[in-house]
């Protein structure tokens, strides 16, 4: 998966509804559906497909898509 | 080796059943069907006023030696689990005692933990009869969780229910309840608690919020959700290789599992990681909600109105606050 196609798939899996895409600009943490129950979603997401554990804290610290892909070495390379 | 089994199970729920609807009129915005879809849970029920840990646990004390004809003094020892306990002191589980009308010839005890404590005080009963020490044990779990919650927490009102159950533990010569493994990560105490008590409980506490939708002050309950999500997919599927090997069996031979009802999502994710067919995962959280310790016994009971009466081999496992975790293997061979 690119970095757009896993933001496609966070979009769906998050069901959100408040903004039409999300990019690697996105503040996470701004969007009106962002509760403790997208962030289980996102950590699952994370588990899932790249089985890397992210904690609540490191989304906690981080803002957008871009600070937390970075984070996790995940790149269109 | 003296052997023991669970002989029967029942519960009660409080009076006020609470459907997700029911939050839409201060929640317009948020989204419950992915709540509902997510987390499995549509309805919950909670206590009223006059409702508490000590009368749902009567009633569940009550209904359980009813409906089985127990003679209550064969009764020699009752353990009551609980987070809510009726009085700072004394022990819950002496009141249970002296309104239910069981012998003063028994031993009680409450013991502290939360979706965790069931798993725990099975194992506990089993030993306490293996030992000779007790031929009926009766367990008790009571949780009125809702009490804690801020009335502005969306989340966890959605999530927690209250509940209570009660469990007879009788002598056999059929080995109903096999081993069971134990663990505790106290580092992780304050992803889920109620950080005052009686002694520094402050009338007015700071109201905080986490992420949307989440309210809480010190005195009430604060889950770190993430945080309690990441130990359990660390942890569970871990504890499921070790109970196979403790009991020395495999996946193969196990009919059912049957684990803490803390959510869908996060028992789907535990199901994956521990390789576990999705067929034998027993789910029992829909209308009932997370209701802490109550929630194995709840399936349990569940599950034992839909079996037929031949032997099985089920995987329990409790997990959640302290942060501490327990689970082992039981064997049915009726209805309970």
């Amino acid at each position: 998966m690119n970095t757009k196609e896993i933001l496609n798939s966070i979009f769906e899996e998050l069901e959100i509804e408040s903004v039409k895409e999300l990019d690697l600009e996105t503040v996470y943490k701004d969007l009106d559906e962002w509760d403790s129950m997208s962030v289980i979603i996102l950590i699952g997401f994370f588990e899932e497909n790249f089985s890397t554990t992210v904690s609540g804290e490191t989304l906690n610290e981080l803002t957008t898509f871009g600070d937390l892909f970075l984070k996790l070495k995940i790149d269109d390379n | 080796m003296i052997h023991s089994e669970i002989k029967h199970i029942d519960y009660v729920l409080p009076s006020v059943m609470i459907d997700n609807s029911d939050f839409k009129v201060n929640h317009p915005d948020y989204n419950f069907s992915k709540f509902e879809k997510n987390v499995g849970i549509k309805s919950r029920y909670i206590c009223a006023d006059n409702e508490s840990t000590l009368t749902l646990a009567i009633k569940a004390v009550n209904k359980l030696i009813n409906k089985n004809n127990i003679i209550k003094k064969d009764i020699d020892f009752l353990i009551l689990c609980t987070q809510s306990p009726e009085y700072m002191l004394p022990t819950t589980s002496c009141i249970i005692q002296e309104i239910c009308g069981l012998p003063n010839s028994i031993g009680a005890l409450d013991i502290n933990l939360g979706c965790s404590g069931y798993t725990y005080a099975l194992s506990m009963a089993k030993a306490m009869i293996g030992s000779g020490q007790a031929k009926n044990v009766l367990l008790v779990t009571s949780e009125t969780y809702s009490k804690y919650i801020n009335k502005k927490d969306l989340i966890n009102s959605l999530l927690f229910g209250d509940a209570a159950t009660a469990t007879l533990i009788s002598k056999s010569e059929y080995n109903g309840i096999e081993n069971f493994i134990f663990g505790t990560d106290g580092s992780g105490y304050d992803k889920l608690i109620v950080k005052n008590n009686f002694f520094n409980k402050a009338t007015i506490a700071p109201e905080k919020t986490y992420s949307n939708f989440n309210v809480y002050t010190d005195n009430n309950l604060y889950m770190d959700g993430p945080e309690v999500f990441n130990f359990t997919l660390d942890k569970i599927p871990t504890l499921v290789e070790e109970i196979y090997k403790k009991n020395k069996t495999n996946n193969e031979a196990i009919s059912k599992y049957i684990f803490h009802q803390a959510n869908m999502m996060l028992l789907e994710f535990v199901i994956r990681k521990a390789k576990i067919d999705k067929s034998k995962m027993f789910y029992s959280l829909s209308n009932t909600g997370n209701t802490v310790s109550n929630t194995i016994p709840i399936a349990l009971k569940e599950y034992s109105k839909i079996r037929g009466n031949d032997n099985e081999k089920i995987v329990l496992a409790g997990f959640g606050v302290g942060l501490s975790w327990c689970g082992g293997i039981i064997n049915l061979r009726t209805k309970i």
